[in-house]
């Protein structure tokens, strides 16, 4: 079943076009990767499939109906966003954060073990009493995703919902990138629509079911990553001569960029 | 669990202090009531008289304004996402003052015969009309602290000169009243003052409380609220006309009585919670103890005389102010 179909959407903000021409479409338990040079629009496309700007032109259907005929509170439940590194300035404990995913008027009084599992999944446990502002950035991701994990499973929609992460690995290490990928992954068996952008063209070889790729604005390859990963493409978007290879272990393309 | 039952002793411990407190400024001041004989009720007629008559109203309104500033600049901090948007500062309380001293000075009458209840509804339109203000230049901005405190010089300056300018314009009895009220006290504190600070503040408080957990989410940042399903446009609103509210109330009654609504929350996050469910409410209680204590001195230390509250709340207020600037340049931007 088809989650998210965009048709024919452009954006600009004053007078900037920052994006034109998108189609595309998220189904149900599809690992979809945005990838693309700095300053090619790919938050922007994130933020309007997400629901938080309206698209100048185009069309989005999230579950069939126009998006911009749910409400903030009906997309909440059908929906989660993790962004990009969110500062606080106020002393709030990591357990208290990741309770923000729950809805503010619950009836649901199983708050604490949902809080508990959350950050079991993120290996975040022994973070639950610490101040936020004060964590490292990896762990702070960790948090977030923790809180996004209540939100969704606090939802009747649970796992019939889309997960954007805009890039999550940016401040994590080696083991839980793939932790929280694996995670997101785990979360697509059951059915749930992930829409992630990265950076790392190893780790959206490994986990895409599809891969977009953004340039200037525009979505110029869509599709699986072995036909998508090619040393043209690589050097046509980002400027850099590169080799691929075949991953031995998974068939998957593996790139390696030539200094 | 152990949280819990912390949580629970701290709630216990601030209460008791506030029921001291209150039995502290009741019992003291140029007339002395033993604590003794206030708590088990064994008064003279005069006694019965100082306290009903005087003591209790004066007491129970230094205690709402001192709770509602507190509110109030806890709940703005949370809204701006900056810890130093006190009412004062900022420029609402002073919007409020202009608001009432139009109302003292250019239409009497309604000051005369509306008395308080005109007056307040002066300083919330006036406190109302300020935030929106203030929060449409700085609202969005990138360098919203600089805006914030720029907006609240200019606005606290055009106040100035608006109020001495009403001064100038007024006749003896106008200015008397004037004078009295913009040094912020609690000097003329009688039941219909603390009759409609009490039903204007005490629903606005208990508002702000139901919209605790959204203020938590507005902590961080606006998309992520929204993401999270909180309308943040109607949000912004509530909490302005809420706090506009309580801070009119608390302007029209007592003048302008600042620091509170900056001391109270910081010290409040620093010591116990920065959580707006438990901020909240903890501001509300410790406002009225540091209202009821500040009116307490402001009563006894030149006693029989009285000086006005305002100066006691902003000599421990500034230096606590400049402290914060000193202790944390990197987060208040």
């Amino acid at each position: 079943m088809i989650r998210i179909k965009a048709t024919n959407i452009a954006y600009q903000v004053k007078e900037r076009r920052i994006l034109t021409d998108i189609n595309l479409e998220l189904s149900e338990g599809e690992f979809t990767v945005l990838i693309g040079p700095n300053g090619s629009g790919k938050s922007s496309l994130l933020k309007i499939l997400a629901g938080l700007e309206a698209p100048e032109k185009g069309e989005i259907l999230f579950n069939n109906m126009p998006l911009k005929s749910y409400s903030t509170q009906q997309l909440s439940a059908l929906r989660g966003v993790l962004s990009q590194s969110i500062h606080l300035g106020f002393p709030m404990r990591n357990q208290e954060i990741v309770k923000l995913g729950m809805p503010t008027r619950t009836r649901q009084n199983n708050h604490d073990e949902l809080i508990t599992s959350a950050l079991a999944m993120t290996g975040s446990e022994h973070l639950a009493d610490a101040n936020y502002d004060h964590c490292s950035g990896g762990e702070k991701t960790r948090i977030q995703m923790s809180r996004i994990l209540v939100q969704l499973w606090s939802s009747e929609h649970f796992p019939r919902q889309v997960l954007f992460l805009d890039e999550p690995t940016a401040a994590l290490d080696l083991k839980f990138q793939l932790e929280v990928l694996r995670l997101c992954k785990a979360l697509c068996d059951q059915g749930m629509t992930v829409f992630c952008i990265l950076h790392d063209l190893q780790l959206a070889a490994h986990f895409a079911d599809q891969i977009l790729v953004m340039h200037k604005g525009t979505l110029i390859e869509q599709g699986t990553p072995s036909t998508v990963l090619k040393e043209d493409m690589i050097a046509s978007i980002y400027g850099v001569n590169s080799h691929t290879f075949v991953h031995p272990a998974n068939q998957k393309p593996m790139i390696v960029a030539s200094p | 669990m152990f949280q819990q039952t912390q949580a629970l002793m701290a709630w216990a411990v601030i209460l008791a202090v506030t029921a001291g407190v209150l039995i502290l400024s009741l019992s003291s001041g140029a007339y002395l009531l033993s604590w003794e004989y206030l708590i088990s009720f064994s008064f003279s007629e005069l006694d019965r008289q100082v306290l009903w008559e005087i003591r209790l109203p004066r007491v129970l309104l230094a205690g709402t304004v001192g709770a509602l500033l507190a509110v109030s600049g806890a709940a703005l901090q949370g809204l701006f996402r900056n810890p130093l948007a006190d009412p004062g500062l900022i420029g609402i309380s002073s919007g409020a003052a202009l608001a009432v001293a139009i109302t003292l000075v250019a239409l009497p009458g309604i000051a005369g015969e509306w008395g308080v209840y005109g007056l307040s509804l002066a300083a919330f339109l006036g406190g109302s009309l300020t935030a929106s203000i203030i929060f449409s230049l700085a609202g969005r901005s990138h360098d919203q602290i600089i805006h914030l405190i720029l907006a609240g010089v200019a606005i606290n300056a055009v106040v100035g000169a608006a109020v001495g300018f009403l001064t100038y314009l007024s006749d003896d009895q106008q200015l008397r009243a004037l004078t009295f009220w913009s040094m912020g006290s609690f000097g003329g504190a009688l039941w219909p003052a603390v009759v409609v600070t009490m039903s204007a503040g005490v629903p606005a408080i208990l508002l702000l409380v139901f919209k605790a957990q959204d203020l938590n989410r507005l902590l961080l940042g606006e998309q992520d609220a929204i993401y999270l399903g909180t309308d943040v446009v109607r949000l912004k609103q509530i909490i302005i006309v809420l706090t506009s509210l309580a801070v009119g109330v608390a302007v029209a009654v007592s003048g302008i009585i600042g620091f509170i609504g900056l001391v109270v929350p910081h010290l409040i996050r620093l010591l116990w919670s920065a959580n707006h469910q438990t901020l909240l409410p903890a501001c509300a209680l410790f406002g009225a103890i540091l209202a009821m204590l500040a009116d307490t001195l402001a009563r006894t230390l030149v006693a029989p005389a009285e000086m006005p509250v305002g100066i006691i709340t902003s000599l421990i207020g500034g230096p606590f102010f400049l402290w914060l600037l000193s202790r944390s340049r990197q987060t208040f931007k």
